[in-house]
């Protein structure tokens, strides 16, 4: 059984009530919410999970909802219901970054899957998330010579080239290095590129969506 | 070939439609009736002749032939030859040789006959006098009409000798304005008798009276209160006249113009005028009866086209109404979708409970109640639905099944014309009336056009779309929806008329279910026949007869 908390929100009481009673027997832990300001206003709860989110609501609509979510940098997987599948909203909704578009009244067994994978997706985004913060804070211990020759470093420029640039000698870089290699825990150059990339990376595939 | 064949039958059905305001049939008493009311009406108006002959300041048995020839068409020329050939002998006792009288006589006939086809078939006027062209034409042509049947009689009587030359054109000019007022009164006033809705728009109501009073005021401040020249006041007489005009429209006015010209005569009658001033008058009453008719005429044409705007306005609505249907089913599958997903979850909660010891069986039955109240709400949203459509209650009435079907093609045609479909119509002749509830066989109808439209839009051209209305068995009237489209996939076929099946990719697949409903509440019945290519919806519904 997954850990993490589904965040139910549908303005309709007995569809809210519900999906809460099936899913807290299946063993999930979950909250519910009459509406998308609701939502919003708890949003420091969000740390973990994921959201079900009515896509047609009176107040803010499903994909208003996911819009504030993502301006707040709350990045849980949505799985959005609706009860009229029109191809408009489905796309916009995945465009928006939605995990998952289902029609109700949705299939049990689908929709449980749909929460199982949208909660190891949070999960696996809370674990980069915590990764890239660890890394973020090595990479703050940086002097900032040492940064400079990092960047070369990892624009794959041989030590030579590197002193060129910098107007030093290629054995200063060679100590710059072992000193980049010490600060960031990492003790072979693909472990470097790699480390690099995996904080940068996914902040450039954000940028793809449209993220801020 | 086939589109041939479309405009053949396209083109039979257009000649039906406009022969449906054709002549009246005519009962074997017409042209006797006709006869007598002709006597009487030149005996009463046999006054001031121009010497024995039947010349007079005022001849309404034109206007009576007139609105007789018009009505019944030109075959009745023979009555009303008959009729002034008797009125010489009768009311006159033959003032002249019969081979003069008969010249006479087939003068009147034939020029009336030939004003008769004039106006209905060259200009294809409206009986009912109902626009300010109608009224016109009206005007026009029997002024011209009566000049040439003036100069025509009167020149037959000079020619044989009976009136001396020098009298042709006093004559000649008092016998056509005699009958040109005979007719402008008489004319209009029988056909306005003539038309059902003129005659209830004719009901006497508390206005009638001061009406009826203020025509008797202007006429006494003409003639009665001692006015040296009654004509220098004449034009008071408009004011009634106007009155009824803007309030009855073309229908007060012939009646008010035949009261007005009945009290003029008997005024004349009984004042003695010389007999120079008698044609003045006859100007007078000319002008005031033909303006009255004009005016008359634009205040019911300007009715008429409101009436239409508004009837127009409401058709619209409720086609707009059909048109979102696709809407308003997204709308309604939103209310439908929600009941249905929690019925859902509480059936599968109380699954999961059952198979748990520790769960007390009193949850599982609140669960269940909880599943069975969504049930309930998915009802009542049905229910909304079905009255939605019904538009509360079936308002059935007596129908024409051809106009129905010209309506709601009417409605398909700009669409038809943009895919090139070529819409044809095959009437079965003399079919009873429908008793249905018109706009919504009509919301069928257009869903069904719509449809096939819709399918040919897929294939290649020639699309032909062709409306059949035949008799069917039991009393019943069955109508069919052919077209040469793809037709409709056999795995569809036997589901066609539940909720949801569509074959076009943006519907909703409900307008056939509806039509099932609306088809079947009306008694009737409604199938589909595979085509070869194409498809054909078929619905019967019940004739009138059955139920009345």
């Amino acid at each position: 059984m997954a850990d993490g908390v589904v965040h139910i929100v549908d303005d309709d009481p007995a569809v809210r009530d519900s999906l809460d009673l099936l899913l807290r027997l299946r063993g999930y832990r979950t909250r519910t919410y009459e509406s998308g300001e609701a939502l919003l206003a708890s949003a420091d709860a969000l740390a973990d999970g994921c959201i079900v989110l009515d896509l047609r609501m009176s107040g803010l609509s499903g994909l208003e909802v996911q819009q504030q979510l993502a301006a707040r940098r709350l990045d849980l997987p949505i799985i959005m219901l609706t009860a009229h599948g029109d191809a408009g909203s489905a796309r916009d909704a995945l465009k928006g970054g939605a995990f998952e578009f289902l029609e109700k009244p949705a299939d049990d067994a689908l929709l449980l899957q749909a929460i199982e994978s949208a909660l190891d997706a949070g999960r696996e985004k809370r674990s980069q998330r915590m990764r890239r913060a660890e890394i973020a804070e090595r990479m703050e211990r940086l002097t900032p010579r040492e940064r400079e020759v990092l960047s070369h470093v990892v624009a794959g420029h041989h030590n030579r080239e590197i002193a060129v640039a910098l107007d030093i000698s290629p054995r200063t870089v060679e100590v710059y290095k072992a000193k980049l290699f010490d600060k960031l825990q990492v003790e072979r150059l693909p472990d470097l590129i790699r480390l690099v990339l995996d904080v940068d990376l996914p902040r450039l595939r954000n940028d793809d969506k449209g993220n801020p | 070939m086939r589109d041939n064949r479309c405009m053949a039958r396209a083109s039979t059905f257009l000649s039906h439609h406009s022969n449906e305001r054709g002549d009246r049939r005519s009962p074997p008493w017409l042209g006797l009736s006709y006869i007598a009311a002709y006597l009487v009406l030149d005996w009463i108006s046999f006054i001031d002749p121009v010497g024995p002959f039947g010349i007079t300041p005022w001849n309404p048995p034109p206007g009576l032939s007139l609105a007789f020839l018009l009505a019944y068409g030109p075959r009745q020329a023979g009555w009303v030859f008959l009729a002034a050939l008797l009125a010489e002998f009768v009311v006159r006792g033959g003032p002249a040789p019969v081979p003069i009288l008969i010249a006479m006589s087939g003068v009147i006939a034939l020029g009336y006959a030939a004003l008769g086809v004039v106006l209905r078939h060259r200009f294809a006027v409206d009986l009912r006098l109902i626009t300010l062209r109608d009224a016109v034409l009206l005007l026009i042509a029997s002024t011209c009409a009566t000049g040439v049947i003036a100069a025509s009689f009167v020149g037959v009587l000079v020619a044989s000798g009976a009136l001396p030359a020098a009298r042709f054109l006093p004559g000649m000019t008092q016998f056509w304005l005699g009958d040109l007022i005979g007719v402008v009164v008489t004319t209009p006033f029988l056909l306005v008798l003539a038309d059902r809705e003129h005659r209830r728009s004719l009901r006497p109501d508390a206005l009638t009276v001061a009406q009826g009073l203020a025509i008797l005021v202007a006429l006494w401040v003409v003639f009665g209160a001692g006015f040296q020249d009654p004509n220098a006041f004449f034009y008071v007489l408009f004011l009634p006249l106007i009155w009824i005009a803007m309030r009855h429209g073309v229908a007060g006015t012939a009646l008010a113009n035949l009261a007005i010209q009945l009290l003029l005569i008997t005024i004349l009658a009984l004042v003695p005028v010389p007999s120079a001033s008698l044609v003045d008058y006859q100007f007078l009453m000319l002008t005031l009866a033909a303006t009255g008719l004009i005016l008359g005429a634009a205040v019911s044409e300007r009715r008429m086209i409101a009436q239409q705007l508004r009837d127009k306005q409401f058709e619209l609505d409720r086609s707009l109404r059909l048109a979102s249907a696709s809407e308003l089913a997204s709308a309604m599958a939103h209310e439908l979708q929600q009941p249905l997903s929690a019925l859902g979850n509480y059936v599968r909660a109380s699954a999961v409970m059952a198979g748990r010891s520790d769960v007390a069986p009193a949850e599982i039955a609140a669960t269940m109640q909880k599943a069975l109240a969504e049930a309930d709400r998915a009802g009542q949203v049905v229910r909304r639905l079905r009255d939605f459509f019904r538009g509360g209650t079936v308002h059935a009435e007596s129908i024409d099944a051809g106009e129905l079907t010209a309506a709601a093609a009417e409605v398909v045609r700009e669409r038809a014309r943009r895919h090139a479909v070529q819409v044809v119509t095959e009437l079965e002749p003399g079919l009873p009336r429908i008793y249905a509830d018109r706009l919504q066989i009509e919301g069928v109808l257009q869903n069904l056009l719509m449809n096939a439209i819709d399918a040919m839009k897929m294939t290649a051209p020639p699309h032909c779309l062709s409306i059949g209305i035949h008799g069917a068995k039991n009393d019943m009237v069955l109508f069919t929806v052919e077209d040469n489209g793809p037709g409709v996939a056999p795995e569809i076929a036997d589901r066609l008329f539940g909720h949801f099946e569509t074959s076009k990719p943006h519907g909703m697949g409900l307008g056939l279910a509806i039509a099932r409903s609306v088809i079947e509440a009306h008694g009737g019945r409604i199938w589909h026949e595979p085509r070869s290519p194409g498809s054909a919806f078929r619905f019967t519904l019940p004739a009138t007869k059955r139920h009345g």
